[in-house]
């Protein structure tokens, strides 16, 4: 097999990996540094940004996961990359700008250390041999040793471990070969000790570095059972306990169309994740918590409408917020303020008295945002008394970003 | 009284012309370029001299007044649109003077407005290029990087690539200004005669192979069940296009 055909396969199968970023991290080699707000080089036609190499070293796999197109039982193509294979083509594409740097995945041949060993030799030969100094995200594989896991954290930005699904039964279930602990030892490990190379390197700038950009995860959403409050809970608790920088939600697209385990569905839940991701936004960089999107009475997210209005509307209560005296909590908590403008807010009204006009300019979502602020105690468009007309308002507002699910006919 | 300033159309002329306006604090009612039409009766009119170490000066000094950042909110814009916005970019610098630092947190005025709104589009421009821009390996080691930005964003990309890929020889040449900036490992300079470079010099067989992988590479991580065709243009627009290997069908 030339390098072309392994490409093929194996960036083929590295696809599903959600995980994309290039940010966090601020690193200078010979050849190529990388950039902490991240950049993204090119976009596939499913409108998923590129902006790192991604692919397996190898797709032989002993382990056989349901969902998973690598998985031993079928009967695909197999390649594996040798290490110089890698790093040429890391290289190659990094000096012609196509790319960030390497996102590398494998799937477990031989056994996870013998993976993990071959990955480490790949970024190794790149850090010390080519002094390549872009972006590097290596996923940790789960069951190899922690001196592995540490090794990979000197040489890479990010190290991340998949959880894959919500849930331990469910891993039970679809992963028999994974078990729970194997991936939440190797990420609390990461999480610890990021955590310690981070303060060592505020003391002192020379002490090394360990994944400089920090771990993240990902989840397939769709193929078990989970509520959106299960998924939404784990997530918060998974940024409390090992400072992860992101949950990664992949819509479950069936590949295994002859695997009993997993459910038929017409698509992949594409509504769900993007209405997850907007949850997962508002816990990372809203200051929201987990248990105030979602409860038991409802334990999943409203396809109709975004979760912070959602919330706004539960909480109705607390509005109108008054734009000139809010806090920047406050402020955020409102539906069509983000957090630019918010703290736009707080910048343009200390010069002066901000009205609706204002606003636009500074880049409020008034459609949304209409029905919850007053600007000096006037109120603009439509006044509602109650949430439900508020609710519909909105409804009626919002052009759908994402196609709605086809139903089926016939269930 | 109607006062009309004209000057040449480049971006240190409009500097010039700034500071003439500030200097005698005058308020002209249009500053116009060559190509734009003036006032059909102008009380007075005068011609601005354009003078680089002078417009140099303007910025520094603006800098020292209000601060880095609203400097380089009219760089952008000097960079951009600023053939449509010269009383806008004349106010800015006024109202720079009066406020100081706090210039920039005027986020509900139009003027601040309309030179930020100017300014963002610039930078994102220069973002995008940062992921966008592709170099091609020619025959004599070369890497040539071709493309056809809105604006005139080379000298603000230089510097990043610079950074990046000083290990290797290359030129960025922007193609609709005709300007080329060329690093030869050592230091930085502007070609005057960018095709000289590219005479009998086509691209090398390397360039071939890594192109086609790279071509095998973005076919493959598509995922067609996600197939969303609007979105990519959204993210990566269709002008863009031409000079991206991955794009050539």
């Amino acid at each position: 097999m030339n390098v072309e055909e392994k490409m093929a396969v194996l960036a083929d199968a590295a696809k599903y990996d959600a995980s994309c970023s290039s940010s966090g991290s601020s690193r200078k080699g010979t050849t190529g540094m990388t950039l902490p707000s991240g950049c993204c080089h090119s976009w596939t036609p499913d409108g998923r940004c590129v902006s790192l190499l991604k692919t397996l070293l190898s797709n032989v796999c002993i382990y056989d996961c349901a969902y998973c197109i690598n998985r031993c039982g079928n009967d695909v193509k197999r390649a594996t990359f040798t290490v110089d294979e890698v790093v040429n083509l890391t290289a190659e594409f990094y000096r012609r700008n196509y790319i960030e740097g390497l996102f590398l995945s494998s799937a477990v041949f031989v056994s996870p250390d013998h993976t993990m060993e071959q990955m480490i030799r790949v970024v190794r030969t790149l850090r010390e041999e080519r002094r390549f100094g872009g972006y590097i995200h290596l996923k940790a594989i789960p069951g190899a040793g922690m001196e592995l896991i540490d090794r990979a954290g000197r040489y890479a930005d990010r190290v991340s471990v998949n959880i894959e699904l919500p849930s331990a039964q469910s891993l039970q279930r679809l992963a028999p070969d994974k078990k729970k602990d194997d991936i939440i030892r190797p990420m609390a490990y990461i999480g610890e000790h990021w955590k310690q190379a981070k303060t060592e390197r505020q003391k002192n700038h020379k002490a090394p570095r360990f994944a400089p950009a920090g771990q993240s995860t990902q989840m397939i959403i769709g193929a078990t059972p989970e509520s959106d409050k299960h998924i939404l809970d784990l997530s918060q608790n998974l940024y409390d306990s090992y400072s992860l920088k992101r949950v990664y939600f992949s819509a479950y697209i069936p590949v295994n169309l002859a695997e009993s385990r997993l459910p038929v569905l017409p698509m992949p839940p594409l509504l769900r994740e993007h209405r997850l991701y907007q949850a997962d936004w508002l816990l990372r960089m809203y200051k929201f918590r987990a248990h105030e999107l979602l409860n038991e009475e409802e334990p999943n997210l409203d396809p109709q409408l975004d979760p912070k209005a959602g919330w706004a509307l539960r909480n109705f209560h607390h509005f109108p917020v008054e734009i000139n005296t809010a806090d920047y909590e406050w402020l955020l908590r409102v539906p069509g303020i983000g957090v630019l403008s918010a703290k736009r807010i707080i910048a343009a009204r200390r010069s002066r008295c901000l009205d609706f006009s204002h606003l636009k300019r500074i880049g409020v979502v008034m459609k949304r945002a209409q029905f919850f602020i007053t600007c000096s105690g006037k109120f603009s468009g439509g006044l509602r008394s109650s949430p439900e007309s508020v609710r519909k308002a909105l409804i009626l507002r919002e052009k759908p970003s994402v196609k709605a699910e086809q139903l089926q006919l016939f269930q | 009284m109607d006062i009309e300033y004209r000057y040449d159309g480049s971006p240190d002329g409009l500097l010039c012309a700034i500071a003439d306006a500030v200097r005698k604090k005058e308020q002209p009612s249009v500053i116009s370029g060559p190509f734009q039409e003036g006032l059909l009766y102008a009380d007075r009119c005068h011609t601005v001299t354009t003078d680089e170490a002078r417009a140099d000066e303007v910025i520094a000094y603006f800098r020292r007044k209000v601060s880095k950042e609203a400097a380089r909110n009219l760089l952008y814009c000097l960079a951009g649109p600023f053939e449509t916005m010269e009383a806008e970019l004349l106010a800015y610098y006024r109202m720079g003077l009066r406020l100081g630092r706090s210039l920039d947190r005027n986020h509900a005025d139009p003027i601040v407005h309309a030179v930020h709104q100017a300014a963002r589009a610039v930078g994102h421009e220069i973002h995008r290029f940062k992921g966008l821009l592709r170099f091609r390996q020619l025959q004599d080691g070369l890497y040539w990087a071709p493309f056809e930005p809105d604006y005139d964003i080379i000298s603000a990309l230089v510097p990043h690539f610079r950074a990046r890929l000083w290990d290797q020889r290359w030129m960025i040449h922007d193609l609709r200004r005709a300007r080329a900036v060329v690093w030869d490992g050592r230091r930085l300079y502007a070609e005057p005669q960018p095709a000289k470079l590219l005479q009998d010099n086509p691209v090398s067989d390397e360039e071939v192979e890594v192109r086609q992988l790279w071509k095998t590479f973005f076919k493959s991580v598509t995922i067609e069940s996600r197939t969303n065709p609007k979105l990519q243009a959204r993210c990566m627009p269709l002008r863009y296009w031409r000079w991206l290997p991955e794009m050539e069908v």
